[in-house]
Parts: C-alpha cells; structure tokens; sequence
C-alpha cells in the first residue's frame, strides 16, 4: 500500500475529492513531523508513538583527513498494542 | 494534542464538522494499519515506511512494526539535533535577593530577630515580578531556552528602545534598599533602646514598603506598557511563524482569506524574511559562536524556489549548503513576455529594413517603367515625325528609281530595238525643237536633229529672254513647250498608255541628254529625264508647260498620303501651294507627286526648296529636343 492508495480509499470513504484527500493527509502528516521535531515525541492513538533518539557514532578512532562522524538522531516508531493486535489477529 | 490540532485543521481548511475531521483523522491512520496489515507495507509521502517484523526468525507467529523514515525527514531531525547541539545552556540566574536572604539568614543562625522575618515577604514581591520578567529562565526545556534566546536577539535588534527602557528597570530591580539589622545586646536598656530602634526599623521598613510599593506598581505599568506587551506579541507572531508550515497557505477554498482567522495576505512569505533580518543572524552566530552555518538555518520555513517564469519551479535556481547555486533547465520554457518584446523589436526593424528595400526597388522599377513607357508613347505619338524623317529619303530615291527605271526602260529600248528609236527619232525630230536644251546628244538623231544652240535649262529660262540673239531657237522650244502640253494635259486625263509614255521618256531622254553636258548647273542639281534633280535639296524641279518650274517634293502610291504631306508642309511654309498630279506607272500603279509652286527659274526653285528643307529640318530637331528634354 502506499499513499496512492490510501487517498483513493479515504476519498471513497468519506465522498470527497481525491484532491482533497490528498491534501488533509499532506497536512496530518507535515503537523505531525513539526509536532516531532518540536517535542521530540508525538503519540497517535490506537497507532503509536514516534520518538527521536539519539544515536552516537559508532567510529572509534579518527582517521587523518576524514570527515569527523557526528552522533545523529534517529526516528524511532512504537507501534501501540492496538497496532499489534490488530496485526497479529486473523 | 496533536490530534485536535489536525482536526481543527481540517475542519477549517475543508469546512468539515469536527465529527467529519476527527473520522478522516483516525481512518487515515486506520487505513494506514490496514494497509501493512494487508500488503505488510505501508509506503506514506514525506513520513516514511511501516514494514511489518516477524520477530521470531520470520516464521513467528508475533508480528512486530518497524519504521524506516524518509531520508528528508531524517534530515530535518538532523537538522533539528544540530541545532539543539548549539543551543546556548544559558549560566543559572543567580537572584540577588535570594543572595540577600541567604545573608539574613546568616544572622538568624547566629539570633537574627524575628521581626526580620517580613523583609523576605516584602521582597518575595519584588521576585515575583522579576520572576515574570524572566520567566523562561526557569524553564529547563532547550526548546524553550532557544526561543528565548531568539526573542532576547530579536528584541535587541528590531526594538532597541526597549532595550533602553529595560535598562533602568533592571537596575530599580536589582538594587535592593539596604536595611540594617541592628546586633543584639543583653542588657534590658539595651534591649529597650533597640525595641526603639525596632520600632524605628519598623517604620522605616514600612515607608520603605511604601516606596518600594509604589515603586513596584510603576515598573508593572512600565512593564505592561512598554515591555511585556510588544514581547508577548512579537513572540506570539515567532510562534506562528515558526508553527506555520505548508498547511497553512494551503487552501482548496476559493476564498480562504475571508473565512480563516489567518489571512494569506498575512503570511506572505516576503514579510517572513522581515522576522529574522540577516543582521540578526549574524549576530546570533557572533553570540554563538559559529559561522560556517548558514543563513536560512534559523529561518522558520525555507523559502520556495524562485520561478523562472514557467510556473512549474522545475527551471529555478536552487541554493546548495555551500552557497552556490545551479540552475535547472529541463522542461525550461522561454518566458512569454521576453519572447514577445524580443519579436515585437526584431519585428520593427525587420519591417523598417523591408521598407526601405521596398522603397528602393519600387523606385528603381517606376522610374524604369516610366522611362520605358514615355519613349515608346513619345515613339507612338511621333512616330509619323520619325517615319517621314527616315523614310522620306526612301520616297525621293524612290521617285529617282522611278525615274531611273523609266531611264532604264528607256536606255535599254533604244539598245533592244533601234527600230523604235528610229521611229521614235522621227517623233523626236518632231519633239526636238520641244525638248530642245534637252535633248541628249549621245543619240545620232538627236545629234543631228537638235542644235547645238540649245542651252541647258538654267539658262533656258533666262534664255527665254535672249533668244533676241538667237531667232532661230525661239520657235523651237515653243513649239517644244506646246507639245509638252499636250502631253501634260494628258496625264491628268490618265489616258496615257505605255507606249505613249515610253516614247515620252525616250524623247526626255533624249532631250535632256545634252542638258547634262551642261556645266553652267549649279553644284548638286542634275538633268534627268523628268527634270533637274537636286541631290542636295532631295527634290526635282519639273518644268511646266507655261514654261515655269515647279519643286516636285515627294511622290506617294496614294492621293491622301500625297495631300497629307502637301498639308505638313504648307503648315510650315506659308505662301507655298501644293498640288498633285497622277501618273501611271503601268505594273506599278499609279503615283501622286506633290508638287509646290511655281518658279520663273531653277535657281528660284532650289532656294525655295533649300528653305522648305530647312525648315522641315529644324523642326524635326525642335521635336527631337524636346522628346530628349522631356525624358
């Protein structure tokens, strides 16, 4: 599945323009990753928890003219029991 | 939270209800489980990838989630982890109150009154609006501690009145009224003398309460005037800028503006670069410490391409983290309005440079045009002019063929057939004393018959007067003159007849053989055996029967031709008068000769002839001149 599809099936749903569908998911999606970027941490009910985490670099020694590696920050994503369930369930 | 924020959103971007928001909200991320629970992929624009895990080796019966973000998202994270890196750790506020108090309460420890225990309610009021002076400094969040120091930036270069406000507040702030605690001494007096000193303590704690009160109220005012108020907004107007993204000029509805509380106007994104000057970003970098990063970094939303015309933004110019740029040309499209100013000059000179080309084309092809079209109309118009000027040669040689073929027919029947030149000797010894001066020599008969008296005709006619000397010559040429009537007058008649005309010109040949042995003629006039042809003039002078001369000009296969010429030339010789007389020609038909005046003598014929010739002459160049002066 990707996004095409899910605006197809949220425009069918809900009798609106694909157009627009396309647009309120565009908008939950960026309020989302500004919501993230701001708190560090967005929960979505019933789907889960996207967190950022730190992650150091895993380079040990430095060699000579090279680039310093920087410790970068991760995306991480906990999927809610609800998720789970209903995945796991047939 | 976040899920009011995205219906609210919804609800009043797409003028859904709230209950409609919150079931697309909550089917998209339904949707969303469903779709990796059905394909154990869902790909989502701008979020990432959830792939389903199985996290027993795969053959597990738990299934677990797993989230790959995009690479622009981690971007931003980065972004956003970078600078939190940079973020100022701002040094603990350290109260000078509190300072205070701790000194105090150094005294209590070793008997500190309890009266003094107020001073700390009377400046708890002070901290308290010190503390709403600066309230981000307790806040432990970096996110908080970046703002602040953003607005503190902003506040120092877009307001530096208050800055200067600010200054003698925070000095009323600071300084604290030195209050004296008295030391504590044993003795009952003592302790009388200091209740009093208490007690004047205490008063003057009250009045410095006062003051301090009132003092207080005035920095509050200050403060909300002055401060607090354009703060609160300038950092309401940072927050919405800084939480404005792409959904918030994003807008399906036809008019947007009047019904969001946000006008688009608003949030034009020009005024955006007016939040964060560069000066600003400078100076923040200077605080901070760190140059190599770039302007935009704190700019709230990055600035879209700009267009190059077509609209689509594909063909812009896009700034890389190194401050360089390239430009984009695929799918590139000329811009409309340069193309048209473009061909709308080049159209312009085109037409001029035409124009002209045109022009002088034109004026070559008139002028040709016009120069051909005036010779041949001018050749048109005259054209008789021009054939008479060159034909009419033609005509008196053919006059002179004429007569030379009569010669001819005469010189060639004596030779054929002397027979008839006997018997016409016989007629010419009739005719010899007609003929008389001309008479040819050559012949024997004439030889014989005709006098060597006889004088050429130049001479003839003056001789008319001297035959006084010559008696004997008189009656010839009269009886001459009236057989040459006779034959004259005949000629109109046009009874004549070729054998009658043939020995007609055997006796003129015969009698104007002599005449050529003549030398008093003058230069350029010849006998001819129909009278004196003048070779200089083109003419001949015929002898009438009366005995006087005529200028035969010209003679014509047609009367008309022949009075139209008689006509032209009266025209231009006035007393001069034209006649013509027909003459068969036998196999050639019959001639008209024009004929002009009548002259006693040659002489008197060939200065006429030499002055009609004359001006004939300067009136054909008269035409000529004038054709050339008009063309």
């Amino acid at each position: 599945m990707n996004t095409i599809d899910l605006i197809n099936k949220l425009a069918v749903s809900h009798n609106i323009t694909t157009g627009r569908a396309e647009m309120i998911i565009s908008i939950t999606v960026e309020r989302l990753i500004e919501k993230l970027k701001k708190d560090g941490e967005t929960k979505v009910e019933n789907f889960g928890i996207f967190r950022i985490m730190r992650k150091s670099s895993e380079q040990n020694y430095m060699k000579m003219d090279e680039p310093v590696q920087l410790s970068k920050n991760v995306l991480a994503f906990e999927p809610d029991t609800a998720f789970i369930e209903s995945l796991n369930s047939k | 939270m976040i899920k009011q924020e995205i219906i609210e959103k919804i609800s009043k971007y797409f003028k859904l209800t709230q209950y409609e928001a919150e079931k697309i909200y909550d089917d998209i991320f339904a949707g969303i489980v469903q779709g990796v629970k059905d394909d154990n992929i869902a790909d989502i624009t701008n979020l990432g990838e959830f792939i389903i895990k199985y996290e027993n080796g795969g053959t597990g019966n738990k299934k677990n989630v797993e989230f790959l973000p995009t690479l622009s998202l981690e971007e931003e994270i980065n972004q956003r982890s970078f600078e939190e890196q940079r973020t100022f750790e701002p040094a603990p506020y350290v109260n000078p109150l509190e300072a205070f108090k701790s000194e105090t309460n150094t005294p209590d420890e070793k008997g500190i009154l309890p009266v003094s225990k107020e001073v700390p309610d009377i400046f708890s009021r002070t901290e308290e609006i010190i503390s709403k002076e600066q309230p981000v400094s307790q806040s432990s969040l970096a996110e908080e501690e970046i703002r602040r120091r953003r607005q503190e930036i902003l506040s120092k270069i877009t307001t530096p009145k208050v800055e200067k406000q600010s200054l003698p507040f925070e000095k009323e702030s600071v300084i604290v009224p030195p209050v004296v605690i008295p030391p504590v001494f044993q003795d009952s007096k003592q302790v009388f003398e200091e209740k009093t000193t208490i007690e004047k303590a205490a008063e003057l704690e009250v009045e410095a309460e006062k003051t301090l009160l009132s003092t207080t109220n005035k920095i509050e005012k200050e403060i909300s005037t002055n401060i607090t108020e354009p703060l609160i907004q300038e950092k309401s107007e940072v927050d919405k800028m800084s939480e404005s993204s792409f959904s918030d000029f994003f807008s399906e509805l036809n008019e947007p503006v009047k019904n969001t509380e946000i006008p688009l106007e608003k949030i034009e994104l020009p005024s955006k670069e007016s939040v964060i000057p560069p000066s600003a970003v400078e100076l923040h970098n200077e605080l901070t410490g760190d140059k190599s990063k770039s302007d935009l970094s704190f700019s709230p939303v990055t600035q879209p391409p700009v267009l190059n015309g077509n609209g689509s933004g594909d063909s812009s110019e896009h700034k890389l983290k190194d401050d360089s740029y390239y430009i984009w040309y695929k799918d590139s499209e000329p811009n409309v309005s340069d193309t048209q100013t473009m061909s709308y000059e080049y159209e312009l000179l085109y037409q001029a440079t035409k124009e002209a080309e045109y022009k002088s084309k034109l004026r070559i092809y008139v002028t040709t045009f016009i120069l051909f079209f005036s010779v041949v109309l001018i050749l048109l118009i005259f054209s008789p002019v021009i054939y008479k000027y060159f034909f009419t040669p033609k005509e008196t040689d053919q006059n002179t063929e004429e007569v030379q073929d009569e010669s001819g027919v005469n010189q060639v029947d004596p030779n054929t057939s002397p027979t008839d030149e006997n018997q016409n000797g016989t007629q010419q010894q009739n005719n010899a004393g007609v003929t008389g001066p001309n008479t040819n020599p050559v012949t024997g008969t004439d030889a014989n018959n005709t006098p060597p008296v006889t004088v050429q005709p130049k001479q003839e006619i003056p001789k008319q007067e001297t035959p006084k000397q010559e008696t004997i010559k008189k009656e010839p040429p009269k009886e001459e003159e009236g057989k040459k009537d006779q034959t004259i007058k005949e000629k109109p008649k046009k009874t004549f007849k070729k054998d009658l005309t043939k020995k007609e010109t055997t006796t003129e040949q015969k009698t104007t053989s002599p005449s050529n042995n003549n030398s008093t003629l003058p230069k350029g006039i010849t006998k001819n055996t129909m009278g004196w042809l003048d070779e200089i003039n083109k003419v001949m002078y015929i002898q009438l029967e009366s005995g006087k001369f005529t200028i035969q000009e010209s003679a014509w296969d047609s009367e008309a031709k022949a009075n139209k010429r008689i006509s032209s030339i009266e025209s231009f010789m006035s007393g001069l008068k034209g006649t013509t007389v027909a003459f068969d020609m036998g196999a050639k038909g019959t001639w008209y000769r024009a004929r002009f005046g009548e002259f006693t003598s040659i002489e008197e014929a060939r200065v006429k002839a030499a002055e009609m010739r004359s001006r004939e002459r300067t009136r054909l160049h008269a035409l000529i001149l004038s054709i050339f002066l008009y063309t």
